[in-house]
């Protein structure tokens, strides 16, 4: 009998667990593709990068699917200085903070099929430096900057939409 | 009504007052019906009383002293050996009485035949039977149920709260870890896997550049490079 009341302290236990496991699986897992917008809304992530020349080479771990290309600058080593993820409407945009007082702004113009049609512009303390309109592949990250900054390294941004 | 195979291995238990309800009643039941069993049950309850009630004789404050330096004696090698001359506690008790004889056919004929002797039971007025177990007979309407109940052990009681505790204890740092987990887990992780755009992924419609410092480089490489807008500080302008 003591047994089967261990057991049955045991089973509660696991339930217990299970139902705790259950509860933290329910919020999306980070990492998790966003939900499929509708067709004129779109997720657009900004990841801000700072690129420095360093003795030890170092990279983010979220920028190692592409530290070859990044390698191919002047740089050795890549921080992950900013991500940021907005969900946009046609007509929408969002602005992402980044070192020394540059920003980068994006605005969505159009969606059309897979493609969606951007206007990023770079701007540092308020005045806008570069203004690109272009059309981009929906999850592709495109590559963007090389703004040089006055403490070291250089400024670059990925951008995608999906 | 259940075979003394089946009851005999719970009988321990029971005696000691540790099977469920339902069990215990598959027991009692039983119990109503079998002389032997019942016997076996009375012996354990017995041995066990006997064993509850047993007291160690006194020992005189006086010989205390005495004692004490037989001890000391003995454990500085001073002292003779000595046997022991206390008698085993089991030596000590009381006889337990002897079990019953196993029954000849014959008799477990003419008891499964009497009503059950219940003279050593007491009435449990608390008992609730459910309406069909298929182990157990329909009890007599005229005598209504009785049963030995055994004096309840506290002993898994004592350690169910240590149970309890850890499995409330395991689920409370798990939510707190599901919960949490936003701001434990590094923000490179809520990034979606880095795919870059290839020439044929990129339209460029239109360059704006205010800065007079840099030149704008438009990389698109072979087909299977990555198609990127790049920025390059004009040094001879800065010279």
């Amino acid at each position: 009998m003591a047994e089967g009341r261990r057991v049955n302290a045991v089973a509660r236990t696991v339930l217990m667990a299970a139902a705790a496991v259950a509860l933290a699986a329910a919020r999306p897992a980070p990492g998790a593709a966003p939900p499929a917008p509708t067709p004129d809304v779109v997720s657009v992530t900004i990841l801000g990068i700072h690129a420095t020349t360093q003795p030890q080479p170092h990279i983010s771990p979220a920028l190692r699917p592409i530290a070859d290309e990044l390698r191919r600058s002047k740089y050795n080593s890549f921080d992950l200085v900013a991500s940021d993820v907005r969900t946009l409407a046609v007509g929408g945009s969002m602005e992402t903070a980044l070192l020394e007082g540059y920003s980068l702004r994006v605005v969505v113009e159009k969606v059309t099929g897979d493609t969606v049609q951007l206007v990023l512009s770079w701007s540092r303390q308020g005045q806008v430096r570069q203004q690109v309109r272009m059309a981009l592949r929906k999850g592709k990250y495109f590559l963007t900057g090389g703004w040089e900054l006055q403490e070291n390294g250089a400024l670059l941004a990925a951008i995608a939409a999906r | 009504m259940a075979h003394c195979e089946e009851i005999r291995p719970l009988l321990g238990a029971y005696a000691d007052g540790e099977l469920d309800p339902i069990e215990s009643d598959a027991v009692v039941t039983h119990l109503q019906q079998c002389g032997r069993c019942r016997q076996v049950v009375r012996d354990q309850q017995q041995a066990q009383h006997v064993f509850d009630s047993y007291q160690p004789p006194p020992v005189a404050a006086s010989e205390w002293a005495s004692i004490g330096r037989r001890l000391r004696a003995e454990l500085e090698g001073k002292g003779e050996p000595r046997v022991l001359k206390t008698r085993s506690r089991s030596e000590a008790l009381e006889p337990t009485p002897v079990s019953t004889p196993a029954l000849r056919p014959d008799e477990v004929r003419s008891a499964r035949a009497a009503p059950a002797d219940r003279s050593e039971f007491r009435r449990d007025p608390d008992l609730k039977r459910p309406p069909s177990r298929p182990w157990a007979a329909a009890p007599p309407a005229a005598a209504p149920l009785a049963i030995l109940r055994p004096k309840p052990t506290r002993r898994h009681a004592r350690n169910a709260w240590v149970a309890h505790a850890f499995g409330a204890a395991a689920a409370v740092f798990v939510v707190f870890l599901g919960l949490a987990s936003p701001w434990l887990t590094p923000d490179d992780e809520t990034i979606a896997p880095i795919v870059l755009a290839k020439p044929q992924d990129v339209i460029i419609m239109d360059i704006q550049t205010m800065d007079p410092d840099y030149n704008v480089v438009l990389y698109a490489g072979d087909a299977d490079d990555v198609a990127a807008l790049w920025v390059i500080l004009n040094r001879r302008d800065q010279g």
